[in-house]
């Protein structure tokens, strides 16, 4: 897993979770809405924050494989090599 | 089989303010609908199709959708009438009907696949930090609002649903969570998923 890009997600979630103390402890497994208890309108916020943040394009398709922090860094990855 | 969904969004929070009016925000939205949204200045057109979406997002996950919420995907034909907006929400070859209502504090909105049903769905407010928990409270308020015994229960995939005690009426609802409010909207006396008999229930509310 890449340890750089996990690191960045975990900066831009702690703007928007209510579960902050679960975020000590993210795990690649854990699910944005469920989990870490991301508010669904934050992810307008977190889809632009990623965006500036990799200097990348997260289209709608990629968007509907968004459930978990490993999908998140999946786009991440797949997008910053495609570019 | 109908279903319903519902979302609700606090218009006086700051982090939303924020969200809806930032540079980017048009991503989630087609063309037509940003042009509906800047023709209602004096109103929150983008909180009311996000609802919208949402709430059609809801309604889909109750027939097996197994994907994250993309709201590009979710194209609404919008329409207001008396200061209520009324859409028809498109998501590839699925079709639902919402209703949205606005006032200084909340955008809450209520979908289903059928348009006949949104006139029906009863809603309430209930907050995190009272002394009841969550499913007590829920369930209280919807005994009283269907006057029969019921259990309010979540599915395997976290789909909330309520039966009555005796296990032979499925009452339709959906819950949505703003902070420290919950929205919870049920569509009374729904009887397993047959239309007929849900249409005979329907109407002995009218």
């Amino acid at each position: 897993m890449n340890q750089d890009i996990l690191s960045k997600i975990t900066e831009i979630l702690k703007k928007y979770s209510f579960e902050k103390k679960t975020l000590a402890n993210i795990k690649p497994e854990m699910k944005l809405i469920e989990d870490i208890k991301i508010n669904s309108a934050r992810i307008v916020d977190i889809v632009l924050d990623v965006e500036e943040a990799f200097d990348i394009e997260i289209d709608d398709d990629s968007l509907e494989n968004l459930i978990t922090i490993k999908n998140l860094i999946e786009i991440i990855e797949n997008k910053t090599e495609a570019e | 089989m109908i279903v319903i969904g519902n979302d609700i969004v606090k218009l006086s929070d700051a982090q939303n303010k924020r969200s809806f009016t930032r540079k980017g925000i048009e991503k989630f939205f087609s063309v037509e609908e940003m042009d509906f949204a800047t023709s209602f200045p004096d109103s929150n057109p983008l909180e009311c199709l996000w609802a919208m979406k949402e709430s059609a997002y809801k309604c889909l996950l109750k027939f097996g959708h197994n994907k994250a919420f993309s709201p590009a995907k979710y194209k609404c034909t919008i329409v207001q009438k008396n200061s209520v907006f009324y859409a028809e929400i498109n998501y590839q070859d699925k079709r639902f009907y919402a209703k949205c209502t606005e006032d200084d504090e909340f955008v809450r909105c209520v979908a289903s696949n059928n348009k006949e049903i949104l006139n029906f769905i009863k809603s309430f407010h209930i907050a995190l930090n009272r002394k009841e928990n969550r499913s007590e409270y829920i369930t209280k308020k919807v005994k009283q609002l269907v006057k029969q015994d019921i259990v309010f229960t979540k599915s395997e995939n976290n789909i909330p649903f309520i039966i009555t005690k005796d296990g032979k009426k499925q009452i339709e609802v959906s819950l949505s969570t703003e902070g420290s409010l919950n929205y919870v909207s049920i569509l009374p006396e729904w009887i397993s998923n047959q239309h007929s008999t849900a249409n005979k229930s329907l109407f002995a509310y009218a």
